[in-house]
């Protein structure tokens, strides 16, 4: 049994569904809704206001002094076939993370297959597709398919890549939602080049009878309250003056905050070929570094690494001569050492974020008892690098550490100019027995910190390293039974980091695009005949007792981790 | 089979008109699903907040299931058919849920995708019950891993339970469909006889 209505309501010969031309009711100027019906948002080409289309009506939802400015390298109105659907490009959006890193979203429309996104990023692009039969556990948050998780699509095994907050930084175009700058949502991405899934999680906040509450509005309707109250002579006391934000009207209605939508959805890495072929465009922005889910071939790979390693390898150059002997000083180790991204990790220590990076310059060999003078030449610019020295006996598998820092920085100009630190820095060891030494040399830095931290998020593959390069001896650097500590000598096994086995995420140094100021230093080291004065001992003995302790509980945290 | 009810005409006088929200759906579409024929012979239409969205009643044959729903907005597309016997846990609560969490239909976990409450703006053609416009219907979607698709209405004291799947627009093969926005029905899915 069924019912009839509407019969003569229904638009059976209604005019067709086209663009109408209205007047943008902030300034005047011409403005094309593409999408009558579908679009909840739009904004003026002309003055940038943010309107809303009524009833054949656009209506003023907020006025914007600044311009867009933003390339856009699919044009409004532009078509082209992707996935064998054609679609029509109708905005555009700008967003942003919280370190600075920005990417552009072209939407796309068709009005049978729906809408689609495609993300450019330093001229990567992924085609983006929602996936409505996709829903996992809270924003696919850590949980059970937390960062180290995995999740199944399609057949497809992705792995969890990042988690992160998206702020829209801009928008173009005609959108249909009710899109504003400065919305955030919550991010979680999953990849397995070619392929990405992502889930953006939204949250508001109801009142205690279930009602949806628009936090900011309440917030002004306090204010409102307070400033008339203020306003009018009244003696009385101002009720809601203690409410100054949106913690204050949260904590004051006992509101709660529900995640009310969980969008998942599926993404392609597109070449960019395929893009400019499909919307026939004449330029298209540079591709800088690799796709955060571009495929790998094997060639491209080699290519690319070949390419990094010639010319976008982040300087760092470490020179170490070693001398030794008394009075005719011998240079036992010059070594330039680059390193590059597949040697950094990003770390964090009380808030602070750095580089950690790690490499071995070598062995050295001492003839007979001595000490050993490290000189350390970087080029630095505003920046600080801290450095560990390991000196490990081959044969006795007894180690050594020293540190040392390097930091320089300046500025005011004229005879308000200062400055302060340098490019180098030098300790003298106390007398090592006679042997050989291993030399690992662990560092931080907060060179190329920021591009990294982007780069890491946007680009990077992360792919499994072992911790300890394969041609260190391990088995020596991971044993902290040898633990020695012989009088007032400072000797000590390497820290116990991680152990040998473990993975852990690193970029290749094929996944990391070069920076303009990519960072560089030089580091030498020196052997000299000098005796180290027992002060000088007592202080390497407590900083060596300092970063046992302080790798420790490292290690132990990690241990914990797991 | 239609009825004009007396209810359904007095409900047909307070309904408000459609509004056009540039569907490419209409009356009469008819297409294949699972390669079982349905025609589309009523809507309704709501209004979510952020736009329009369309529960289409398909006229499908006993043999192929019955009548169904066919959830439409901006180019998604939900089958679903209303199961009067499902189980659902007791004391579930349309302002308790949360996008994420969980909620067991049968005795199956899904996860709750979307809470939104929707308001019933207009209808046209056949419908299953007497139509009514203007009410709202606190509507929250759930899926399981395997792509099941779920609807609770709350709109009425027991939560009225849909359960199906999301589709693709080729999954449909979809023919009488409308011309909009410049695109022709005829480029909707090439390969596919529009």
């Amino acid at each position: 049994m069924s019912e009839r209505v509407g019969d003569n309501l229904a638009p059976k010969e209604a005019a067709p569904v086209q663009a109408k031309g209205f007047k943008c009711p902030n300034c005047g100027g011409p403005v094309n809704l593409e999408l009558p019906g579908k679009s909840q948002t739009i904004r003026c080409g002309y003055c940038s206001s943010i309107l809303e289309p009524g009833h054949d009506v656009l209506v003023l939802k907020k006025k914007y002094n600044e311009k867009f400015n933003r390339r856009m390298w699919i044009p409004l109105g532009a078509e082209g076939t992707l996935a064998g659907i054609k679609f029509k490009c109708v905005g555009m959006v700008v967003r942003g993370d919280d370190d600075g890193g920005e990417w552009s979203e072209y939407l796309l429309f068709n009005p049978y297959h729906g809408y689609r996104y495609l993300v450019e990023s330093s001229g990567h692009w992924t085609f983006i597709e929602q996936a409505p039969g996709l829903g996992f556990t809270t924003g696919g948050r850590p949980g059970w398919y937390g960062p180290t998780g995995k999740i199944k699509i399609g057949g497809k095994k992705l792995k969890y890549f990042t988690h992160y907050r998206a702020t829209v930084k801009s928008i173009i175009g005609e959108f249909p939602w009710q899109a504003s700058i400065g919305e955030t949502n919550d991010v979680t991405e999953y990849i397995n080049p070619p392929y990405a899934a992502s889930c953006e999680t939204v949250a508001q906040y109801f009142d205690k009878s279930g009602k949806k509450v628009d936090l900011e509005k309440l917030l002004q309707k306090h204010k409102d309250k307070v400033q008339q109250a203020e306003d009018s002579d009244d003696d009385e006391e101002i009720e809601d003056d203690d409410i100054d934000d949106v913690s204050d009207v949260i904590e004051k209605h006992q509101l709660t905050k529900r995640i009310t939508e969980s969008n998942w959805s599926t993404g392609e890495y597109k070449y960019p070929e395929e893009i400019q072929a499909a919307f026939k465009l004449d330029e298209m922005p540079q591709r800088v570094g690799f796709g955060m889910c571009e495929p790998n071939p094997a060639k491209k790979r080699l290519l690319f690494a070949l390419a990094w390693s010639a010319l976008l390898f982040i300087a760092t150059t470490a020179t170490c001569s070693v001398v030794s002997g008394r009075a005719e000083s011998k240079v036992v180790l010059t070594k330039d050492v680059r390193l590059n991204s597949a040697d950094f990790e990003l770390k964090n220590e009380a808030g602070t974020d750095y580089l950690e990076f790690n490499f071995e310059p070598g062995s050295i060999e001492l003839s007979k008892e001595t000490n050993v003078e490290f000189d350390f030449r970087a080029s630095l610019n505003q920046q600080w690098m801290s450095l560990n020295v390991f000196m490990i006996d081959e044969t006795s598998g007894q180690g050594y550490i020293y540190d040392t820092e390097l930091s320089h920085y300046w500025g005011g100009s004229g005879d308000d100019s200062w400055s302060e630190g340098s490019d180098s820095a030098d300790f003298t060891t106390v007398k090592m027995p006679a042997g050989k030494y291993y030399l690992f040399v662990a560092g931080a830095t907060n060179i190329g910190l920021e591009a990294f931290k982007r780069y890491l998020r946007q680009y990077g593959v992360r792919q499994a390293a072992p911790v300890i390069p394969a041609t260190a001896p391990v088995d020596k650097v991971n044993k902290p039974k040898t633990a020695v500590s012989k009088d007032d000598e400072p000797k000590a096994p390497p820290p116990p980091k991680q152990p040998a086995n473990e993975k852990r995420g690193k970029l290749l140094p094929e996944d990391f695009p070069l920076k303009p100021g990519a960072p560089q230093f030089n580091l030498a080291l020196r052997a000299k005949s000098d005796v180290a004065s027992t002060g000088v001992a007592l202080i390497l003995y407590l900083t060596l007792l300092g970063f046992i302790i302080f790798y420790y509980f490292r290690y132990r945290a990690k241990e914990k981790e797991r | 089979m239609s009825v004009q009810s007396e209810d359904a005409l007095k409900e047909v006088g307070k309904t408000a008109a459609l509004m056009e929200d540039g569907s490419p759906l209409q009356l009469g579409a008819s297409g294949t699903i699972d390669g079982k024929t349905f025609t589309i012979i009523g809507r309704i239409q709501y209004n979510f907040g952020l736009g329009f969205w369309n529960e289409w009643y398909l006229n499908m044959a006993e043999d192929a299931g019955g009548p169904a729903w066919l959830g439409e907005a901006n180019g998604m597309y939900f089958f679903t058919r209303q199961q009067k016997d499902a189980k659902l846990a007791d004391g579930i609560d349309f302002n308790t849920l949360y996008a994420g969490g969980s909620a067991f239909i049968n005795g199956k976990e899904f996860y709750v995708k979307d809470i939104q409450t929707s308001k019933v703006v207009s209808g046209e053609g056949e419908l299953p019950f007497p139509f009514e416009s203007e009410y709202e219907a606190p509507v929250v979607d759930l899926v399981r891993e395997d792509g099941t698709f779920a609807t609770l209405d709350f709109s009425e004291e027991k939560p009225i339970v849909f359960i199906g799947r999301a589709l693709n627009y080729r999954d449909l093969h979809l023919n009488r469909v409308r011309s909009v926005y410049g695109f022709k029905a005829a480029d909707a899915a090439p390969g596919v006889p529009a």
